[in-house]
């Protein structure tokens, strides 16, 4: 605690220097940012998701995922692998997405999509991150797939969100033809995870909230509900988060073409 | 009609072909198939296929397997706008069973059961196991061994290196490909290098691409015109069901410096039996002949760009000549055949285009089928209100002919279990070219299906 506090100590602009915030809060977000993208998120994971589609007449989709993740710690290059199979409506059952993320920022994530009705794995361009996560409210920027070096941040300031002192953090994409003008982050100030983030559209009209709950395993937080409301369109999604496992040894070759098309 | 001419009918699809070609056919109603031993190999694959059918359904409960049971309900209507009468009317269901028996191996079986109205008074009831077959698996390999689809190549629609199992081609290139793929009796070994693979096919059950019967509404042309020729006709057994007539082949798959790619080898019989002149009768002989093929398929992605691409060499297929001096009216031939694939991907924007190209090696100006073939594809397919609305626009040109097909289908997910489809597809080009052909064909469609 005595070393978040000290950490935080040169993080927060002093009041003393608020005519100076311009120049101090730019680096002071930054670091709370890199903070919150750095967190130890263990070696690998595997969990159950359930994703609720409801559209603003109050109907119900179901989509279920299983998802396998792993930090590949920098081997060959690779910053992290994860696989994802579609379990749920039966009518995509056997659908398989396998990711590999490059410790290299400026390259792109390596992707493929194996479709059962094909019998075929196909690669398919990374880099549209605006693309919908499974016809949910997020899209693949949203799911955690943005490089922090992609946008600026500006510490707005201190809030409390239930109960938990809070930073809050705009977020402003540099290219400027990014699918939103900005976002403004809640970030915990001690764990430096995120409760809520808010989304503006080009023209800066607000478009969708994200709301996060976390648990603590092994000392990693993991999420394990996250709920979206668009605005504009009225749809919301809910996805809940279960049946965690936690630095269980999965193995490499889990995250291989083959394990696509096994569907295990 | 003189056998030249008639030899040209039958060469039409074989020169604009899509599908490596289209004229194979059983002849329905034409002569009486004569399959020697085939019935009683194939007899055995079925009674193996019960076998592994009891497993499934009593295995699971002793050894407390985990099973997965699933399905759909597909009706399927298209209704043919020139002729103002329905062309097609289907209804299927589909049945899969996926039982773990432990870490190493699982079983799986598709069963399909159709009822469909081709004619007005052709009604057709069957039920089909299109798929049964057991992994077996270990950390380095994978066997599986049964009734399977095996997919190669990038592209997609059109076929280069996609020759492993043979197609059903009795709505013509209308029905979806895991409708249309003919499964076969084989065994496949996948064996790990790294995180590469290599995969060898040994298939002792040879299937011809499966046309459509005398007078349903995609007979090709030129079955027409030999089902009316007034000539001797006589066709050769299929390849019986032994070893040495088994098709085999590999393939190998990495991925180096980002590039996805694949070396393949297949030798195999022709999916389309060929047509020889007999010069003692004057009449005509339908064949079965092996040719291999080597090649190979590539695809990476740049940005929001895909790109994607097969080669394929085809070694001593045999191609139908005018020249009057040709005993038996075909020579053979090498081709190279080429394909080339973009696909863009904006948003929810999917923009795909594709080249295809073939050429007859060493070509021979009595050779009745173009020396190259261009075929193009365009798609633009993109989802809406949360990926419900699925909106689908794709075009096939040919080159060489100037004929094409569109098709336009939009599907609307209603719930999750529940999809409703409608569209159209029209036909267009010369009589005789392999699109145009059917250019009296053009139809709307709807199509509703349950999954479960």
């Amino acid at each position: 605690m005595k070393k978040i506090l000290i950490i935080m100590l040169f993080l927060v602009p002093f009041p003393a220097m608020a005519d100076h915030a311009a120049a101090v809060a730019a680096p002071a977000a930054l670091g709370i940012v890199k903070k919150w993208d750095g967190r130890d998120k263990g070696k690998d994971l595997v969990s159950k998701s359930t994703f609720t589609l409801i559209n603003k007449r109050g109907q119900e989709r179901v989509r279920k995922t299983r998802r396998y993740w792993i930090d590949m710690e920098g081997k060959n290059g690779l910053d992290e692998k994860s696989i994802i199979f579609f379990d749920e409506p039966s009518d995509v059952k056997g659908t398989s997405l396998l990711n590999w993320s490059y410790e290299d920022a400026e390259k792109d994530d390596d992707q493929w999509l194996y479709l059962p009705a094909l019998r075929k794995i196909k690669r398919i361009a990374s880099s549209d991150k605006e693309k919908s996560f499974m016809g949910s409210d997020l899209t693949f920027d949203d799911m955690g797939d943005r490089n922090i070096m992609e946008d600026e941040y500006k510490l707005l300031g201190e809030e409390n969100f239930n109960g938990h002192g809070c930073f809050v953090v705009e977020m402003t994409p540099k290219d400027k033809k990014y699918m939103y003008s900005r976002k403004v982050k809640w970030i915990d100030a001690a764990q430096f995870i995120d409760y809520k983030t808010e989304f503006y559209d080009r023209k800066g009209r607000f478009l969708k909230r994200q709301l996060i709950e976390w648990k603590q395993i092994d000392n990693v937080w993991v999420i394990t509900r996250m709920s979206v409301k668009n605005d504009q369109t009225g749809h919301s999604t809910v996805i809940e988060i279960g049946d965690i496992s936690l630095n269980g040894g999965v193995k490499e070759s889990q995250f291989t073409k083959r394990k696509m098309e096994s569907g295990r | 009609m003189n056998l030249l001419l008639l030899t040209r009918q039958l060469n039409i699809c074989h020169t604009r072909r899509f599908l490596s070609g289209i004229h194979a056919n059983r002849l329905s109603g034409f002569l009486p198939k004569q399959r020697g031993n085939n019935n009683f190999i194939r007899s055995a694959f079925k009674v193996a296929g019960l076998i592994v059918l009891v497993v499934f359904l009593f295995v699971p409960s002793v050894a407390r397997a985990e099973t997965e049971i699933f399905g759909r309900l597909k009706l399927e209507g298209a209704y043919e706008t020139k002729a103002d009468k329905m062309q097609k009317s289907e209804q299927s269901i589909d049945l899969e069973i996926k039982s773990y028996l432990g870490e190493n191996i699982s079983l799986k079986a598709l069963f399909r059961g159709i009822y469909e109205t081709r004619l007005e008074e052709d009604i057709l009831s069957e039920g089909e196991v299109r798929e049964l077959y057991a992994d077996i698996s270990g950390e380095r390999y994978k066997l599986r061994l049964g009734r399977q689809q095996v997919v190669w190549g990038k592209t997609d629609g059109l076929r280069l290196l996609d020759l492993v199992n043979p197609q059903d081609l009795r709505e013509f290139i209308l029905d979806d490909f895991i409708d249309s793929r003919v499964p076969l009796w084989m065994a496949r070994g996948d064996i790990y290098v790294g995180d590469d693979t290599l995969q060898l096919l040994l298939i002792p059950d040879y299937k011809p691409n499966d046309i459509a019967d005398s007078g349903d509404r995609f007979e090709p042309v030129f079955l027409q015109a030999m089902r009316a020729a007034p000539i001797p006709y006589d066709e050769e057994d299929e390849p019986g069901v032994r070893l040495e007539n088994s098709e085999y082949g590999f393939r190998y798959n990495g991925f180096v410096g980002g590039w996805d790619y694949s070396l393949n080898y297949f030798n195999s019989w022709d999916d389309n039996p060929l047509y020889f002149k007999d010069p003692a009768t004057g009449g005509i002989e339908r064949r079965y002949r092996r040719y291999s093929m080597a090649g190979g398929s590539f695809s990476n992605a740049f940005g929001s760009l895909v790109v994607r691409g097969e080669l394929a060499y085809n070694g001593g297929r045999y191609f139908s000549t005018a020249d009057p001096l040709d005993s038996d009216g075909l020579v053979r031939k090498d081709e190279a055949k080429g394909a080339l694939g973009l696909d863009y991907t904006v948003g929810d924007w999917l923009i795909s285009g594709q080249i295809f190209e073939s050429c007859i090696l060493d070509y021979d100006d009595e050779i009745v089928f173009d020396e190259s073939t261009t075929n193009i594809s365009f798609l633009v397919n993109v989802k809406f209100l949360n990926e419900t609305l699925d909106v689908k626009l794709l075009n096939i040109y040919g080159v060489n002919d100037s004929d094409g097909m569109n098709r336009l289908s939009l599907t609307y997910a209603v719930t999750d279990a529940w999809k409703l489809m409608a569209g159209g597809t029209v036909f267009s080009g010369p009589a005789d070219s392999f699109m145009g052909q059917f250019d009296d064909a053009d139809r709307v469609e709807m199509e509703l299906t349950y999954s479960y």
